[in-house]
């Protein structure tokens, strides 16, 4: 097969294969080149993403700061943010029990615990809830008493809801008396800590 | 430039041609001194490729009918065949199919034709071959003269085509439809100085080719034949006056000038016919060579894969160099962009250094901030669904003049959701987005009519009516009622004076318990 080729061919067949290699090395250490540009390019990008997001981030974490500034500060000043207040609550209480001449109110409050509903951790990153049970045993007059009770303590240290409550009169007679009417209320108190603080306190 | 190997028979001549001008041309004999010269004559010319043409009395054209058979048997069929006539010309033999049979087995017609003398040219191709030219093939001249019906118009019927291509010779080649069929070269006694009196030496001759072409049956005898004649301007009144036209003969006589300006062929002679023959062969490009075997032109496809790829080398030169181009143009693009992404992001790096570095740490806590925020706000909105905000709502309905006396003994309240897969009723999450609705059992009494349950019946179901009708309760379900005729309750009761008065100031009658389920405030 070889032996009919000719001086020319071979020679054309050399020039070719070598036009051949050279050209794939050429183009081989131009597109070395270009990629290695272009990782160098893409990085630079990169770099510059990083820091305009940095400056981004920065003006909208000031933006926020602007807007819940004054508000997350009124939360630490009302004991919503930071430890409990428990001695508020205690003391809300039986001023107006005092007040209002409330007969019996009997109070108990369970050990704070940490809550784990998936849509905190969802909605509300960077912050830990914590929820401590109030049980309220009331004897009084009439159903005003614990609607003012409870009016009473939303000015206390704290936040915090009404889970469930039962209130019954205690006689079934149309004419009102003295502790005419009991409560048992279960309410829960809300306080939020930074969750990278140490030891999950202060705020 | 191309040359063309011109061999008539006796002398080589070697055509050297520029587009269709014939540029130049030498003749050699064939002696020893004429080979020699030949030998000189290659060596000392730039080896271009050329074509060999051969034009010889030593040629034989037959038709024979083979069986219509797949291409290999066909092959074998058509060795079998040129072995049996040609068997002193194997390297010279030609083959066609140029038919089939219309009737009976439908054989195929082939055309065989073989140079019956081919050591004529033998010494001529050695010589060739010595001088390593590159021959791209040998082309016979009745076959190329084909090529030229097209230009005298006769590409159909039966056509006699004479023409002269030496003085001593005469050309006479049958055609049917452009395809050939026979052909055959006469010797005539011509002057080689006049050649005005061609028509009385060349008539006997095609006369007898006619009578052997329709003796054969190669041309009915009641067919037609065209006659087309080839003559230089002083060879046609001879011939006009030789050729006349009978019933099946009719005669056409072409002078060479005019088919020479019909191809615009220049620097070829009018008095004979082998130059317009020459260049019809050097015009063909693809087709392949009538003789001679294959390795006899090596040389040429060697150098045609040669010049291939030259050509390719070029083109993958030229595609490499603008790849490369186009690659480094496109790092240097990268490398400008860098240094401007390196100057911004310095930039950036500036800025944020002088603006916001200081206070990294206060704005770590600005999620802290929000969250707190948007929750205190989410538990205080959901927080106003409370006892108070159920009993206000409560006796909002209850307080309607046509409801009657109605004592509320006990509320049994709790916040709950809705769960929206189950749509299960569920403690209520005073963190989360769902409402926070009001869900309470209350018990109560209604002052009964004396011995009128259906005062009662119908003072239970207006209170039941009017708290489903309020835009705030989703859902009332009696779970007592004071007098409950309900197919599916029990009821028992007594009548009589003295009951009367013992019912009197009873509080354990007239109790009713309803369970409600009651929307949250509206905190708009």
């Amino acid at each position: 097969m070889l032996d009919k080729l000719t001086p020319a061919l071979v020679r054309a067949l050399a020039v070719f294969i070598s036009m051949l290699v050279i050209s794939i090395i050429v183009v081989t250490i131009s597109f070395a080149y270009m990629d290695g540009a272009h990782q160098a390019q893409q990085s630079a990008k990169r770099g510059v993403q990083k820091w305009q997001a940095k400056i981004n981030s920065s003006v909208e974490h000031n933006q926020v700061i602007d807007e819940f500034e004054s508000n997350f500060l009124k939360l630490v000043h009302q004991g919503v943010v930071g430890a409990e207040e428990r001695l508020s609550w205690f003391e809300t209480i039986q001023e107006t029990t005092k007040k209002r001449g409330m007969p019996s109110v009997k109070y108990s409050i369970s050990t704070q615990e940490a809550l784990n509903e998936t849509n905190i951790k969802q909605q509300y990153q960077g912050i830990n809830v914590f929820k401590s049970v109030m049980m309220l045993d009331i004897e009084m007059a009439h159903e005003g008493d614990l609607f003012a009770l409870l009016n009473d303590l939303k000015r206390a240290d704290g936040l915090y809801t009404i889970d469930n409550c039962r209130i019954e009169k205690m006689s079934k007679r149309s004419v009102d008396v003295n502790n005419n009417m009991k409560a048992n209320c279960e309410l829960g108190w809300y306080t939020f800590r930074n969750s990278k603080a140490k030891n999950g306190k202060g705020s | 430039m191309r040359r063309l190997f011109y061999f008539t028979g006796y002398r080589l001549s070697v055509l050297h041609w520029k587009g269709k001008q014939l540029v130049g041309s030498s003749s050699f004999e064939p002696t020893e001194s004429g080979l020699d010269k030949f030998r000189h004559y290659l060596i000392e010319t730039k080896n271009i490729p050329g074509k060999f043409l051969v034009d010889v009395i030593e040629e034989d054209f037959r038709m024979e009918k083979i069986p219509h058979v797949g291409s290999k048997d066909r092959a074998s069929v058509i060795n079998r065949l040129e072995d049996r006539h040609y068997r002193s010309s194997q390297d010279y033999c030609y083959n066609e199919i140029i038919g089939r049979e219309k009737t009976d087995r439908k054989d195929d017609i082939v055309l065989l034709g073989a140079m019956t003398n081919p050591q004529l040219i033998q010494p001529w191709i050695t010589t060739l071959d010595e001088c390593k030219v590159p021959l791209s093939g040998i082309w016979t001249l009745p076959l190329i003269s084909k090529k030229l019906l097209k230009t005298i118009k006769a590409t159909s019927g039966v056509v006699l085509l004479v023409s002269q291509q030496v003085s001593s010779n005469v050309r006479q080649t049958l055609f049917r439809d452009c395809k050939l069929i026979s052909s055959r070269q006469s010797i005539i006694n011509q002057s080689m100085t006049d050649i005005s009196g061609i028509g009385e030496l060349a008539a006997p001759e095609v006369n007898r080719t006619i009578e052997f072409l329709r003796a054969q049956n190669l041309v009915a005898s009641t067919e037609i034949i065209d006659l087309h004649i080839l003559g230089s301007d002083e060879q046609l009144v001879s011939l006009e006056q030789a050729f006349k036209p009978d019933e099946y003969l009719t005669v056409t006589i072409h002078p060479i000038a005019e088919i020479k300006d019909k191809l615009s062929l220049s620097g070829i002679g009018s008095q004979f016919s082998d130059g317009i023959f020459a260049w019809l062969c050097l015009d063909q490009t693809f087709l392949g060579s009538h003789y001679g075997k294959r390795h006899l032109f090596n040389r040429y496809y060697n150098k045609l894969a040669a010049t291939a790829l030259y050509a390719t080398s070029l083109l993958v030169v030229i595609a490499s160099v603008l790849m490369t181009e186009a690659n480094i143009s496109v790092a240097m693009e990268s490398e400008k962009s860098i240094v401007l992404s390196k100057q911004a992001e310095k930039n950036y790096k500036d800025l944020y250094s002088k603006r916001f570095k200081d206070f990294e740490g206060v704005f770590e806590n600005a999620g802290v901030m929000s969250s707190a925020v948007e929750l205190a706000e989410r538990i205080k909105i959901n927080s106003a669904t409370s006892p108070l905000d159920f009993m206000i709502a409560l006796s909002n309905v209850l307080s309607k003049e046509n409801i009657g006396t109605v004592y509320i003994d006990k509320i049994e309240w709790k916040a709950v959701n809705i769960d929206e897969r189950t749509k299960q009723l569920k403690k209520a999450n005073f963190t989360g987005k769902l409402a926070v609705k009001h869900d309470a059992v209350i018990t109560g009494r209604i002052v009964e009519s004396e011995d009128d349950y259906r005062a009662s019946m119908d003072q239970m179901n207006t209170i039941i009516d009017y708290l489903r009708a309020d835009s705030r309760i989703e859902k009332v379900e009696a779970l007592i009622m004071p007098v409950d005729l309900r197919s599916e309750s029990k009821f028992s009761t007594e009548s009589g004076v003295d009951v009367k008065h013992q019912k009197k100031g009873n509080e354990s009658i007239g109790i009713f318990s309803l369970k409600i389920l009651m929307k949250e405030p509206d905190h708009a």
